[in-house]
């Protein structure tokens, strides 16, 4: 590592390591991962040319960053350079952004293959203000022979309605675990990095459907610890370990709540806010193997503690509280 | 006078873009002529209108395989147009008013202001209409390219010469040019045109010069702040008193979510309100209705020849809000996925594939019923349907269908839990398991967020639940307003005043989201007990929404009234005041004018008095803009209880 800072102009092979996330980056829309239906839209796209409008909305990590960039190399192959204008929300994007280089670029003129157009790609396009949105609509609509715009955002309710109405709407959702840790395997594969795979199945939690935390978090463990096992994941990421947290639940399914709170206490002190525990202690829940009544309860009572420590109210007392609360619902459930 | 040229220019020019392929080669020849012309006389904003000559006859080698649907099959005849029959025959009574009978000198009724939702066909009627009137030709205000302000700060701080030609305007400057420009010159470029052209077309050319111009102006300047709202709606007052030649203006008339919409829909308002107390013909647009826009998107199918079946059509049709523009877009998008049904290589086609011959099998025994359960079954395949209309999407009703026919698996043991847990359940607590993936995943699928997915649960609990399942109702509606709890400490504690993205930093406001979400969706799996026949059930959108719509509607009219008593009277007053005093007064004002039957409603003296102050005393300060701005401000962010503790 040492090394590679020193002179970097040797960096090649192991000596340089990029960020995995984007080492990894799918450049084929073949190799996108999970959201099967809409990537298999994408792909045809890709081969028959005429690409719609397109707004894709998801939570980060899902692959809309890296799918419209695969689909622009698929369309335009060597024209990318010139066919494509890829803003940010890095960029500037105001009113006249949109008048001047947008329209510009709408403009231009580039020789490319019959059904493919030249492709402006708008990024984080929610962070748009609406006055820009609303510039964008006529060069959209006037320009749509030559030019299609492509937007990634988190939530679509952010684009002004006049431009949704112009695109077709492609969802992502989160990606499912399975998904991820195929993923995962294949980098640790390529990587040599030594696991095991409670470490792998600690990334995949910790990262909760977003694939370019998983990354991120891997290879934090890999070049903090050279070895990706539960704790070290746990450490780099500094979450309380599900597996405390997962103890303190069975004991409060089993009525138990001095050991429970025993649990809760360690986490406690090493140091883990109120909301760190009770973010961990929804996810648990949430996959914990529970009668029905039982796992509605729980979260409810879940939701009511963590909008208390929302309020400000982070407490070791208020996460107590929760606790008897669990025993009580469980109390409530059973037969006498 | 440069600047206002390109404008026109780029109108024509724009109206290319509208005709089919192969539409006369007029309008193509003028092009390079336009360029050239444009470029001679004018600055900065010349040189996209010159450009843009290029990739438009570039189009016109293009197959029409390559364009978009909505381009491809836009409306060219009468008939094609999925607008109200009323509604266009409206417009186009106005078109033969002003374009016929144009010797006749009335100034009132120059403008036509069409206001309705995106997609709504407001620009489609306008060009088709147009393109029948032989005499008239449509141009359009198109904003010019402006200079970046960091290029002109660059300019300014390097002393450049260039800075001088390129002086930085604002975006309603650049307007209130356009329009003194308009008002003043009223025959545009086009006598210009006829002198020198001369060479090449210029006998085509006659014919066309004698046109009658329409003007269209649908892009219209964005301001913010009370200031220049006031400033811009006073600029088109003038303009629409003043204006020589039919003018259409087109306003695009949206409720946005909070952070986008507040600003501009009181801007639509003002807009509105000042054209129509400037004496403009005002005609509202509607959505377009589901059955209109399935008409037009069957039309595109047969022409296409692609196989989505006719449910999923209509869905689409159904959810797109009456937006047609969406639902083409939707269908393309729909329809890349079937056209490969052929090499069915991917699983999206694959469920298409499915469905078509299902279709064909059950089509037969033409019994309604089966043909209702077939559709339960197409939303069911559409599990992980990607694509989805603005508001309501298919995934959407998805989900809420699984929750609500709360399907489990019936012959397995209730889940005692001994095998897991080690105690036993009471009876009445004990469930099936479900037959279906975790709540949770469902919501993620449902791509909508925990507060709407609550309305719609429960709008919709009732009809799933049996005769005999009151009790259910009410544990589900327990659990219902604990998740509205929940919600509801989110929305307190993330949008206070001034952080408006604060709601998506927040991680923890994320799972306080998901928590609701999965304490609803959990609680009506949980209560319902009696679930009703499995039987073809329609699920509403909640009616909660139009309340809420209604009622943002009403406020912000109510504030444009306000502000016109703030302004006549000088006095300071809330909108409790308004609403228990004023509007009172006003309906006894209107009696009292003698006017029966409320026809001067107070909606009317309410405008009447927003403009009143800024004919007769000119524009008030910039102060007084500011203070009542403020005032607004004050009003959005106290509560009404505050308001009454404090008078």
């Amino acid at each position: 590592m040492a090394s590679a800072a020193s002179n970097p102009t040797t960096c090649s092979g192991k000596d340089y390591e990029l960020p995995w996330v984007e080492k990894y980056r799918p450049h084929k829309i073949a190799d996108i991962v999970g959201n099967e239906e809409a990537v298999s839209r994408l792909k045809v796209i890709a081969k028959d040319g005429n690409m719609p409008n397109l707004i894709f909305s998801g939570p980060p990590g899902t692959g809309k960053t890296t799918s419209i960039l695969a689909l622009a190399h698929e369309l335009l192959g060597a024209n990318f350079k010139e066919a494509v204008l890829e803003l940010n929300a890095s960029d500037d994007r105001g009113i006249d952004v949109v008048r001047s280089k947008i329209k510009m670029f709408a403009q231009k003129k580039v020789t490319l293959p019959l059904g493919r157009h030249k492709i402006i790609l708008l990024d984080e396009a929610d962070s748009m203000t609406s006055g820009a949105q609303q510039a964008l609509r006529r060069t959209m609509e006037i320009y749509s022979n030559t030019t299609r715009f492509a937007l990634a955002c988190n939530t679509s309710a952010k684009i002004i309605e006049p431009i949704q109405s112009r695109c077709a709407i492609v969802r992502f959702s989160r990606l499912s675990d399975r998904d991820i840790l195929d993923r995962l395997l294949k980098v640790v594969q390529t990587e040599n990095v030594p696991y095991v795979p409670e470490g792998l199945e600690a990334v995949v939690f910790t990262a909760d459907g977003d694939m370019r935390q998983a990354l991120n978090n891997l290879q934090a463990t890999y070049s903090g610890f050279h070895f990706v096992n539960q704790d070290n994941v746990f450490k780099v990421c500094d979450q309380p370990h599900p597996l405390h947290v997962i103890n303190i639940i069975r004991h409060t399914v089993g009525g138990n709540i001095d050991d429970a709170y025993a649990g809760l206490k360690q986490l406690y002190d090493l140091g883990y806010s109120a909301s760190d525990i009770i973010t961990t202690l929804f996810r648990v829940v949430k996959n914990y193997e529970m009668p029905e009544f039982v796992k509605l309860e729980y979260l409810k009572e879940i939701g009511f503690a963590h909008m208390r420590i929302a309020d400000g109210v982070g407490s070791i007392l208020q996460l107590s509280g929760l606790l008897a609360k669990l025993c009580m619902a469980r109390d409530k459930a059973i037969t006498v | 006078m440069g600047k206002r040229k390109p404008a026109f220019v780029v109108v024509s020019d724009d109206e290319g873009t509208d005709e089919p392929p192969s539409s006369e080669p007029l309008i193509t020849e003028t092009k390079p002529f336009l360029t050239s012309q444009v470029g001679d006389s004018s600055l900065s904003c010349s040189i996209p209108t010159g450009k843009c000559g290029l990739p438009r006859r570039q189009s016109f080698t293009q197959s029409s395989d390559v364009q978009a649907w909505v381009d491809k099959y836009r409306p060219r005849e009468v008939s094609d147009l999925a607008v109200h029959a009323k509604k266009i025959a409206e417009v186009r009574e106005w078109m033969v008013n002003k374009l016929q009978r144009c010797d006749k000198p009335d100034h009132c009724g120059k403008v036509l202001l069409l206001v309705g939702p995106t997609g709504c066909g407001k620009t489609a009627v306008i060009s088709v209409l147009m393109s029948k009137f032989e005499g008239a030709e449509l141009c359009e205000w198109d904003p010019p390219v402006p200079t970046l302000w960091n290029e002109h700060l660059h300019h300014v701080n390097t002393g450049s010469e260039g800075y001088y030609d390129i002086p930085y305007v604002s975006k309603i400057q650049q307007f209130t040019e356009f329009l003194d420009g308009v008002t003043r010159y009223p025959l545009l470029p086009l006598p210009h045109e006829s002198q020198d052209k001369g060479n090449s077309t210029s006998f085509l050319r006659k014919t066309v010069v004698e046109k009658q111009k329409v003007l269209l102006i649908d892009d219209l300047p964005i301001v913010h702040g009370r200031e220049s709202i006031l400033k811009l709606c006073h600029r088109l007052y003038n303009f629409a008193l003043s204006v020589q030649f039919p003018t259409i203006v087109i306003v695009t008339d949206f409720l946005g979510n909070e952070e986008h919409g507040q600003g501009i829909s009181t801007l639509t308002t003002d807009i509105v309100h000042t054209f129509e107390s400037a004496g403009a013909k005002k005609i509202t647009f509607n959505p377009i209705t589901a059955i209109a826009v399935r008409k037009v998107l069957n039309r595109i199918m047969i022409a296409e020849k692609c196989t989505v079946s006719p449910e999923l059509v209509s869905f689409v049709a159904e959810s797109c809000g009456g937006d047609i523009r969406h639902a083409i877009n939707c269908l393309q998008f729909l329809c890349i996925g079937s056209k490969s049904i052929s090499c069915s290589w991917d699983p999206g086609g694959d469920i298409f594939l499915d469905k078509s011959k299902r279709k064909r099998g059950t089509g037969d025994n033409s019994s309604v019923k089966r043909k209702k359960l077939s559709q339960c079954k197409l939303l069911e395949k559409k599990c992980k349907s990607s694509i989805d209309c603005r508001d309501s999407s298919l995934s959407l009703f998805h989900a809420l269908g699984k929750v609500l026919h709360n399907k489990r698996i019936t012959e397995a043991d209730k889940i005692s839990g001994k095998n897991s847990i080690g105690f036993i359940l009471k009876e009445e607590l004990q469930r099936h398991p479900l037959n279906m993936e975790e709540p949770e995943t469902l919501i993620s699928q449902a791509h909508t967020d925990a507060a709407s997915f609550l309305c719609f649960l429960h709008e919709n609990v009732l009809e799933f639940v049996d005769e005999e399942g009151i009790e259910d109702v009410s544990v589900a509606l327990t659990y219902f307003s604990d998740a509205d709890c929940l919600l509801k400490s989110r929305k307190r504690s993330s949008s206070s005043f001034f952080s408006v993205h604060a709601s998506d930093e927040i991680d923890p406001a994320h799972i306080g989201e998901a928590v609701a979400g999965s304490v609803c969706a959990r609680g009506v799996l949980f209560a319902n007990t009696h679930p009703s026949k499995p039987r073809w059930l329609s699920i509403r959108s909640p009616s909660i929404r139009q309340v809420d719509r209604l009622m943002n509607e009403k406020k912000i009219e109510n504030y444009t009234k306000l502000l016109g008593v703030i302004q006549a009277s000088h006095t300071m007053c809330t909108h409790v005041v308004q609403v228990a005093e004023l509007e009172p007064l006003y309906k006894q004002l209107a009696y009292r004018k003698g006017q029966s039957n409320l026809t001067l409603t107070s909606k009317e003296i309410g405008s009447d008095l927003l403009f009143f102050p800024s004919q007769s005393l000119g524009i008030f300060s910039d102060m007084e803009a500011m203070d009542i701005s403020n005032e607004m401000h004050v009003d959005d962010m106290i509560s009404s209880e505050d308001e009454i503790e404090e008078w």
